[in-house]
C-alpha cells in the first residue's frame, strides 16, 4: 500500500473499521512511513477532540413544551377522529351483519363512506399498516409536516 | 360487544403513546445535543427537536420496537436538518456569533481525564470546532456528528443516513479533514497546544 492509499484509510484505521490484510498493511506502514505516523497522529487528536466537545443542555422547559405538543397531537387531533371512527365502525359493522348487500351500495352507505375517504397519505400509511385505529387526525391546520413531504430513506 | 372491541384498540394505542412518551423523555437530552451541533445554536436545535418529535410522533406505527429508538429518532433528525437546509440554500451562520452566551444554553463539562490545560483548550476550541461544522455539507456534518459525538459504527452510521459504510467513510474522513483545515486556519496555536498536549 502507498502512502496516499494508507492516509485515505487513516480516520477508518483510528476508528477500528478495519480488519483483515487492510489493517494489517496499514500497520506494517505506519510502523516505517513517519510521514504517514504523523498524519495519523494528527488525525487521531482530532478525534479525540471531537469526540470531548462538551454536550450543551437544552433550556429546562424543553421537556415540558415537547410533552405539551404530545398531548396537542394526542388528546386534539385523535379524539375527534376516534369518535368518528367508533361510528363508522359500528355502521360498517351494522351495515354487513344485516347482510344487505344492496344497502352498501345505496347512496346513503357512499354518503358515510365518503366522508370517510382518506384525503391523506397518513391514512393511507395508517390503514396499510393494519391500524385504522391509531390516529387518522388529519387536520390540515394542525400538522406542521404532512406525510407527502416525509419521505423516510 | 363492537364498542369494546373499539374500547381495547384505543387502550393499546394508549399504551403505544404512552409508549412514546417514555422514549421520549430518556432520549431529549441526547437528542438535543446533537440538534445543538448539526445547527449551531440553542434556538434552531429548539425547533429540531420539537419538528423531530412530531415527525416521530406521526409516524410512531412505522417503528420497529425490536431497534434502538435513538436510532430511528435520528434518522428523522438528520433528514429533518438536510431537508431543512436545503430548503434555506444556504446556512444562517450569524446566530453562530450568539453561541454559548445567548442564556438557553448551558454547557455541561464532564469530569475528564486529563490535564486542566487540555481541557482548557478543548473548551476554548469549541466555537471554531462548531463553525467548522456548520462550514461542511449537512452530509458531511451528519457523519462526522454520528461517528465522532455520538459514538456510532460506521454501519449504524450508514443505517442512519441511508447509505453504504463506503460512503460513510469517505465522508467521516473527508470531513474531518476539513475541520483540521479549519482549525489549523483560525485557531492554530490553540489546536496546535491541543495537539501536543496529548
Ligand atoms: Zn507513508
Amino acid at each position: 500500500m502507498n502512502c496516499k492509499s494508507v492516509q485515505n484509510r487513516l480516520s477508518a484505521y483510528l476508528d477500528r473499521e478495519l480488519g483483515g490484510d487492510e489493517l494489517l498493511q496499514i500497520r506494517a506502514h505506519l510502523s516505517t512511513c513517519k510521514e504517514c505516523r504523523a498524519e495519523s497522529d494528527g488525525l487521531r487528536a482530532l478525534k479525540s477532540l471531537l469526540g470531548g466537545v462538551p454536550c450543551p443542555e437544552p433550556s429546562e422547559d424543553l421537556c415540558e413544551r415537547l410533552t405539551a405538543n404530545m398531548m396537542r397531537l394526542r388528546y386534539e387531533e385523535p379524539k375527534r377522529t376516534l369518535k368518528v371512527s367508533a361510528v363508522m365502525f359500528a355502521s360498517v359493522a351494522a351495515c354487513s351483519m344485516l347482510g344487505t348487500l344492496f344497502f352498501m351500495n345505496s347512496g346513503l352507505a357512499k354518503s358515510i363512506w365518503h366522508g370517510r375517504t382518506p384525503s391523506s397519505g397518513k391514512d393511507l400509511a395508517i390503514a396499510q399498516n393494519g391500524n385504522p385505529e391509531a390516529i387518522t387526525g388529519s387536520d390540515p391546520a394542525g400538522p406542521i409536516i404532512s406525510a407527502a413531504n416525509f419521505v423516510p430513506r | 360487544m363492537l364498542f369494546v372491541g373499539v374500547k381495547n384498540k384505543t387502550a393499546a394505542v394508549d399504551d403505544r403513546l404512552d409508549l412514546f412518551e417514555s422514549l421520549m423523555k430518556d432520549s431529549y437530552k441526547p437528542a438535543y445535543g446533537l440538534a445543538y451541533r448539526l445547527t449551531g445554536n440553542a434556538a434552531e436545535a429548539e425547533d429540531l427537536v420539537q419538528e423531530t418529535y412530531v415527525r416521530a410522533y406521526r409516524f410512531f406505527h412505522r417503528f420497529d420496537e425490536s431497534l434502538p429508538f435513538t436510532s430511528w429518532l435520528y434518522r428523522i433528525m438528520t433528514n429533518a436538518h438536510i431537508d431543512s437546509v436545503r430548503r434555506r440554500g444556504r446556512l444562517r451562520t450569524t446566530s453562530l456569533d450568539t453561541s454559548g452566551n445567548d442564556g438557553a444554553t448551558t454547557w455541561d463539562i464532564a469530569d475528564q481525564d486529563g490535564s486542566p490545560d487540555r481541557l482548557m483548550l478543548q473548551n476554548s476550541l469549541d466555537e471554531p470546532v462548531q463553525k467548522a461544522l456548520l462550514s461542511m455539507t449537512p452530509e458531511f456534518r451528519t457523519a462526522v456528528l454520528l461517528a465522532d459525538i455520538e459514538g456510532l459504527a460506521y454501519e449504524e452510521v450508514a443505517e442512519i443516513m441511508k447509505t453504504s459504510v463506503g460512503t460513510v467513510r469517505s465522508r467521516i474522513h473527508r470531513g474531518r479533514k476539513q475541520i483540521r483545515t479549519h482549525l489549523l486556519k483560525h485557531a492554530p496555536q490553540t489546536y496546535r497546544s491541543f495537539c501536543d498536549e496529548l
